[in-house]
């Protein structure tokens, strides 16, 4: 099944060869100049992984993270010449899933785009219902529930969820989870982690600042606590 | 080693101190002395001339020299002593008449005299004064008043001595207060050169040292400005650069995979253009990674085994794992810091050492060495700080497949981290890369 890549970028070059390295994986791309166009594109289009440039004219692709991440879960990754690394952790924390940084080799993108797209991908049924304190998550379903409550989760917030529950309160390092959700096969940056535990957070702790189910162990890394 | 600006002034103060002192109680012990004894000597005078009268009217009215000496009033220890025609009459206790030279008492017997003696080690001050027939000599002891004397220049000495000292003190401390400022111009420098290009001198107040502060301060500026001049200049060249390499790059990467398409001059071609501007990118991307690590990222400081990790890196580089030995040491560090070190280490050792054969991990006190060991040339002693600076080449011109900064960067991290990399040969002749790492048992 071919699978639709939106490209916002601005400089048609990078757009051209991110349009010919998606068509050879055999996926449809959508090209966007803008972060206008890409709002205006999205009203139709259902892309299945969107790609974002960080520095666009107009709207930029923080505030475009931000507008797509507010009406949607579909994946996206940054792909930012930015040097400074907090502009990545800015764009996470924004509702990014990924990000690869130019020059970036194509394989390497492609893979992450690949992994992006599995998590779309069905679950197997026989998966068990985790739960941790009022959480409960349905792998098989995607579904997830907070004190009986529907919680929107975007997919990648879903599978660290997931991951951490099913590890049943013993601490995932960064490098655990980079590897097991994101698909690292090197040692990635570990802030990403942190952003997407912020983002969680945000989502299912009463007060984020004070957290009692998703904990942080200095130094090993995070842990559910069903609080028994 | 020249002696520090402080320890010269306390000694110059203490040598200022002890020469005013010294001088001072020279004085006071001369003038005391002369003064004393010439009291006491007037007195010994004026007393013996008494005596000598009322022994010449004893003896004028018929008493024996004997029983005059007995009217004689004792004071203090003085001795009297009658020289008549017929020898000494003297005290039962007391110095012999011997004592005296010859000339004093003839002096003594005509007109008169005094005279210092000394006997047996005591000072004496001996009158003569001549009677109607005979002479009469009193002896006083000096050795109370040497006593006295000596005491006072032994309290002089030792005031001179204290002067001294609180003069060495008063130099030292006033000398730390004036270097204070000296000392604050010092830590400043000291924490620029450590990298802290922010650091400023306060100012407070004093106008003589107010315009060095300001000074040192512009300095600080400038070279600050020019540091963030040069850095933006790195960041925005290599930010500019990222684009168009991306796009050739990933254009070259279309080419080769399109390459059954081309003819079989232009496949070849396309191969080096690949080949070329996919290290062209490495380089970028190092360039970026070392202009990035003056800027202080902070560390991820996470626990890990440092074995596993290098286990992991070798096996992520194509370097069998088994080659990796050691025991497992578990310490707080950035693991893509280290990950970077090791993985830098191995390329290098795959680049110019045929290979890395042996990757040890050995904790030891207080830090962990990870060595990376080849069988290659290995590197000429004179070498070895060379090859970790930015674009050295090695011996080999052949040897041009790296970006040049794999060893600088793998150095940076490690200092990033409160390491360092050694460099030694190993024990086939090869080239040894010590990293060594603090050990940190716990989270700072």
């Amino acid at each position: 099944m071919a699978r639709s890549i939106m490209v916002v970028e601005d400089d048609p070059a990078i757009r051209m060869v991110l349009n010919a390295h998606l068509k050879d994986e055999g996926h449809l791309v959508i090209e966007c100049p803008t972060a206008e166009q890409a709002l205006v594109q999205l009203v139709d289009a259902q892309p299945d992984v969107i790609l974002v440039d960080l520095r666009l004219p107009g709207i930029n692709g923080l505030d475009l993270v931000r507008s797509v991440r507010a009406r949607s879960e579909v994946p996206i990754i940054i792909v930012t010449a930015q040097t400074d690394s907090h502009d990545v952790v800015a764009g996470m924390e924004a509702g990014a899933d990924d990000y690869v940084t130019k020059p970036f080799v194509a394989k390497e993108l492609m893979a992450r785009i690949r992994r992006q797209l599995r998590r779309g991908e069905p679950r197997s049924t026989a998966a068990p219902i985790l739960q941790c304190g009022p959480l409960e998550l349905r792998p098989a379903t995607g579904q997830a529930l907070l004190a009986s409550q529907p919680l929107t989760l975007s997919r990648i917030e879903f599978d660290v969820l997931a991951e951490l529950m099913a590890a049943g309160g013993r601490v995932l390092s960064r490098d655990e989870l980079l590897r097991d959700v994101w698909g690292y096969g090197s040692m990635g940056d570990g802030r990403i982690v942190d952003s997407l535990i912020y983002r969680l957070r945000g989502k299912i702790e009463a007060d984020a600042a004070n957290p009692q189910l998703l904990l942080t162990v200095r130094g090993f890394g995070y842990r559910m606590d069903a609080g028994e | 080693m020249k002696l520090g600006l402080r320890t010269r002034v306390a000694i110059a103060l203490a040598l200022v101190s002890l020469v005013v002192a010294g001088g001072v109680a020279i004085g006071t012990y001369v003038f005391a002395s002369w003064y004393l004894l010439d009291q006491r000597q007037t007195s010994a005078l004026t007393r013996a001339v008494l005596d000598a009268r009322a022994v010449n009217a004893a003896l004028d009215s018929g008493t024996s020299p004997a029983q005059t000496l007995d009217l004689v009033p004792s004071v203090g220890t003085s001795q009297p002593m009658i020289h008549t025609i017929e020898g000494w009459h003297t005290a039962s206790i007391g110095l012999p008449p011997s004592v005296f030279p010859a000339n004093f008492l003839s002096l003594a017997a005509a007109q008169g005299a005094q005279q210092r003696i000394e006997v047996g080690g005591d000072p004496y001050f001996a009158v003569g004064v001549p009677l109607t027939s005979g002479t009469y000599v009193e002896v006083f002891p000096l050795r109370e008043l040497e006593q006295n004397l000596n005491l006072a220049a032994t309290a002089l000495i030792m005031m001179s001595l204290i002067a001294a000292t609180l003069g060495a003190v008063f130099g030292g401390t006033t000398a730390s207060r004036i270097l204070v400022p000296v000392r604050r111009l010092g830590a400043g420098a000291q924490r620029i050169a450590g990298g802290q290009l922010w650091a400023r001198i306060e100012l407070n107040g004093d106008a003589d040292l107010d315009p060095i502060a300001t000074s040192f301060n512009a300095m600080a500026e400038a070279v600050q400005q020019r540091i963030s001049r040069e850095r933006r200049f790195t960041a925005n060249l290599s930010h500019e650069l990222r684009s168009p390499v991306t796009s050739i790059v990933g254009t070259a990467e279309v080419l080769e995979r399109h390459a059954d398409h081309l003819t079989a001059e232009d496949a070849p071609m396309i191969a080096v253009l690949g080949e070329q501007v996919r290290k062209l990118s490495q380089t970028l991307v190092d360039l970026m990674e070392i202009s990035r690590l003056d800027g202080g990222d902070p560390l991820v400081l996470e626990n890990r085994d440092l074995t596993a990790l290098c286990r992991d890196v070798a096996a992520r580089r194509g370097v069998d794992p088994a080659l990796v030995t050691g025991e497992a040491v578990r310490t707080f560090t950035d693991g893509r810091r280290v990950e970077r070190i090791i993985g830098n280490l191995i390329e290098n050792a795959q680049r110019h050492g045929g290979g890395a054969t042996q990757i040890s991990v050995l904790s030891t006190e207080g830090h962990v060495d990870i060595c990376v060991s080849d069988a290659g040339p290995g590197v000429a002693p004179d070498e070895r700080d060379r090859i970790f600076e930015p674009f050295a080449r090695g011996a080999d011109p052949e040897s041009t497949s790296g970006s040049g900064l794999g060893l600088a960067i793998a150095l940076e991290q490690a200092k990033a981290l409160g390491g360092v990399i050694q460099l030694e040969d190993s024990t086939d002749g090869g080239a040894r890369f010590i990293v060594r790492l603090p050990l940190r048992p716990e989270l700072p």
